[in-house]
């Protein structure tokens, strides 16, 4: 079992809008009497579960300043699950930007590893130069391609970057989408778990996560900076697949400017048979744009 | 034999258009491009522009299936400075747009498969991984108009080859390159907002020459035996050390001038011709890179990179600043180191360090001279470049500034503000500030600071 967990948690590096199927079974359900640690083990399986090979979807990105003046980027990520020991490989990533046209083309390839200490390998297709440019990873607290999510909450957030404890359980209050104006998850019953960070001074001193009791799945937080007040919000939808729940609509507000983000994906595919050789140095030379 | 490739380019057109007619098939297809105004005057005298350029740029790719997949880009370019600056007119006709099939920028045909990829047509290959100078990046020639300028996509010159790549492993391929096409890098005349020094000089000497001057080119000929051939080998270690083996029977794509001789001998005069002969001779360049991400310790998160090249029998004039002698051949080595690192607040700082390292600096008594400035070239030629970048307002803008630094206190510096007016629109603002010597590679622009404007509408 704990090294079935560390493989899993091997996959935390995984984005936060992925899309994934859930293995579903026993040991990833919350139970009665559930630990605040089991209970975000099973929610960080939900959200980086590995369980499908390979996995692809076109996502749409959203970025609203709050006098509602609006930017699109539209991505197609494909992913292919290797976890494979022999070289530590975890899984490997690759998005392209298909909108705006201005930086159509623009490609990064991800490969991240089973050992959470390991960070990943990046390389970008630089549109502008017809060139592959091998990069390090942006840090954990910066944002994410200009959005309100931090990289770590879409990246390389893992299990052992926090503390857990269960503060109550209740019936979620209802959130009202800003991209789609309906109300999701009212009355759901919910686990609340406050969420610290082990690092000291981080940029953010605590979370509060509200899981949904029946799969664990986050639906909402909120993010506490450095003087303890509510910075961020964060919401998230689940289609619920034959697979298991998988994310299909994000949300993140700032709350100090107002801005906000939306991860929409959309044509999800999995196990389409996608091969390695795709997520190579080779693969982003192909890129024509 | 150009004829032959144009031929390919519309046959490949002409097959994508009967395949559109005939399946009625769009779904496949994509179609992007531009439309961009670029409008650039000098810094410290704004009645002067340099340029006005209007330039439309439209791709296209058509997927026949996962494995068939064919490409087009084509850009047209106006640049309405040659029409209302007095000052360039004399150059107008060749600079003001494309000129010849230029406007085809890339047509080829993607083969891919799981082991082997084959791109056939008119395409760019980029070698190495250095920002703004070329080291293995010398597959395809450049247009340096404007003096390395643009954008890398820009200046380099496409050419019709073929590329093979095998992957024997996830990592591993080897890359195949036989280029029967060959275009000479394209500078700019005399009096043009551009000129490298070498141009004004030649212009300047053949004003004085009493006589005529007769230029003679001797270029690659047709045929196979005169193709470039290229190699790669690139790979990656298990620890994450990635390199490339490159090799290139290739050509300088500058020419050498050489003085065939005077007629009738003795000294110039009214009826006196001077044969010239530009001449692009064979080099062999053999290189390797690496790339190697820093992952943990007090260094992670650092990004090394470095290529190295080494060209053989490169053709180099000599003589004294300002005027060639003769041309001698040297052996080149060249190497860039590149640091790459994101510090505090998601500041990008690149930094790379340069040598240019001649093999000899002296022939029959003068000096080896640079081949864009005739001014003395060093034995050792040394350059550093830093870059750092960032973005506000949610990556809406995007200022960043490099600067290039010679050890012979030569400058380049170009600060920039992208702002992203809508998805659609993006506005561009910059500088070009030159400094140094004019017998060195930016000095010889310092009266050409320029302040730019570019607006580019994207579709």
């Amino acid at each position: 079992m704990g090294k079935f967990l560390l493989k899993v948690l091997g996959i935390l590096v995984a984005a936060t809008f992925l899309y994934f199927p859930v293995k579903g079974n026993a040991a990833s359900k919350p139970y009665e009497g559930i630990s605040a640690e089991e209970l975000m083990k099973i929610k960080y399986d939900i959200k980086y579960t590995k369980f499908a090979k390979d996995f692809h979807c076109i996502g749409d990105f959203y970025l609203t300043d709050k006098r509602g003046f609006s930017r699109h980027r539209r991505f197609l990520r494909d992913r292919i699950i290797l976890n494979r020991p022999a070289d530590g490989l975890d899984y490997k990533d690759m998005v392209v930007i298909t909108k705006p046209a201005n930086i159509k083309g623009l490609a990064v390839l991800t490969w991240s590893y089973l050992n959470p200490k390991r960070e990943r390998e990046q390389w970008l297709w630089l549109p502008s130069q017809r060139k592959v440019r091998r990069t390090s990873p942006s840090r954990p607290d910066d944002a994410f391609l200009g959005s309100d999510f931090t990289v770590e909450e879409i990246t390389s957030r893992k299990w052992e970057d926090e503390t857990y404890k269960i503060l109550r359980e209740e019936k979620f209050s209802g959130y009202k989408s800003k991209f789609t104006g309906e109300t999701y998850y009212s009355g759901l019953d919910c686990y609340v778990v406050e969420a610290k960070p082990k690092k000291e001074n981080w940029y953010y001193t605590k979370r509060i996560v509200w899981l949904d009791k029946k799969t664990g799945g986050s639906i909402f937080e909120e993010i506490y900076d450095q003087l303890n007040r509510k910075d961020r919000i964060i919401f998230r939808k689940y289609d619920f697949l034959p697979e298991g729940p998988a994310h299909n609509l994000l949300e993140c507000t700032n709350l100090r400017t107002g801005h906000w983000t939306v991860v929409k994906l959309s044509e999800v595919k999995f196990n389409s048979g996608l091969k390695e050789g795709a997520f190579t140095y080779k693969a982003l030379e192909r890129t024509k744009w | 034999m150009r004829k032959f490739y144009v031929g390919l380019g519309l046959l490949v057109f002409l097959l994508t258009g009967a395949s559109l007619a005939q399946g009625e098939n769009f779904d496949n297809l994509t179609i992007s491009g531009y439309l961009r105004n670029e409008t650039a005057t000098h810094l410290y005298d704004f009645d002067t522009l340099m340029k006005i350029q209007n330039t439309l740029q439209l791709g296209a790719e058509y997927r026949f299936n996962d494995n068939l997949h064919l490409f087009v880009l084509v850009r047209k370019f106006y640049d309405f400075v040659f029409d209302v600056e007095d000052k360039y007119k004399t150059v107008g006709d060749q600079l003001r747009t494309n000129t010849g099939n230029s406007w085809l920028r890339e047509v080829y045909l993607d083969i891919l498969t799981e082991k082997v990829d084959i791109r056939l047509g008119k395409q760019q290959v980029v070698w190495g991984t250095a920002d703004g100078v070329r080291v293995l990046d010398r597959v395809n020639p450049a247009d340096m108009r404007n003096a390395y300028l643009d954008d890398p996509v820009d200046y380099r010159i496409p050419l019709w080859m073929l590329k093979v790549e095998y992957a024997p492993t996830i990592n591993g391929t080897l890359q195949f390159l036989v280029i029967p096409d060959f275009e000479a890098n394209y500078s700019a005349p005399a009096g043009s907002p551009f000129t490298y020094r070498v141009a004004e000089i030649g212009a300047r000497n053949a004003a004085l020459f009493p006589g005529t001057i007769d230029w003679q080119e001797e270029k690659p000929k047709d045929g196979m035996d005169s193709s470039q051939i290229g190699v790669r080998w690139l790979d990656m270690l298990p620890n994450g050390l990635e390199y490339s083996i490159n090799y290139l029977h290739g050509y300088d794509y500058s020419p050498a001038v050489y003085t065939l001789g005077m007629t009738p001998p003795g000294p110039p005069g009214p009826g006196s011709t001077l044969h010239l002969m530009r001449k692009y001779e064979r080099t062999e360049m053999y290189g390797a890179s690496f790339t190697k991400a820093i992952n943990s310790g007090a260094l992670a998160g650092l990004s090394i990179r470095g290529e190295f090249a080494y060209i053989q029998d490169e053709p180099v004039p000599y003589g004294t600043d300002g005027m060639t002698v003769g041309i001698t051949h040297t052996d080149r080595y060249n190497y860039v180191l590149g640091f790459d690192k994101y510090l505090w607040a998601n500041t990008l700082f690149s930094y790379q360090f340069i040598q240019f390292i001649n093999s000899k600096d002296r022939e029959k008594g003068f000096c080896l001279l640079n081949e864009a400035t005739l001014g003395k070239a060093d034995k050792i030629e040394t350059m550093m470049t830093l870059k750092i970048a960032k973005s506000f307002l949610h990556e809406r803008l995007k200022p960043e500034i490099l600067i290039i630094y010679g050890f012979n206190n030569d400058w380049k510096i170009s600060p920039r503000v992208v702002f992203e007016l809508r998805d659609y629109l993006f506005l561009t603002a910059g500088l070009h500030l030159f400094d140094g010597k004019p017998s060195h590679l930016y000095g010889e622009f310092v009266d050409h600071d320029q302040v730019y404007v570019k607006v580019e509408y994207g579709f």
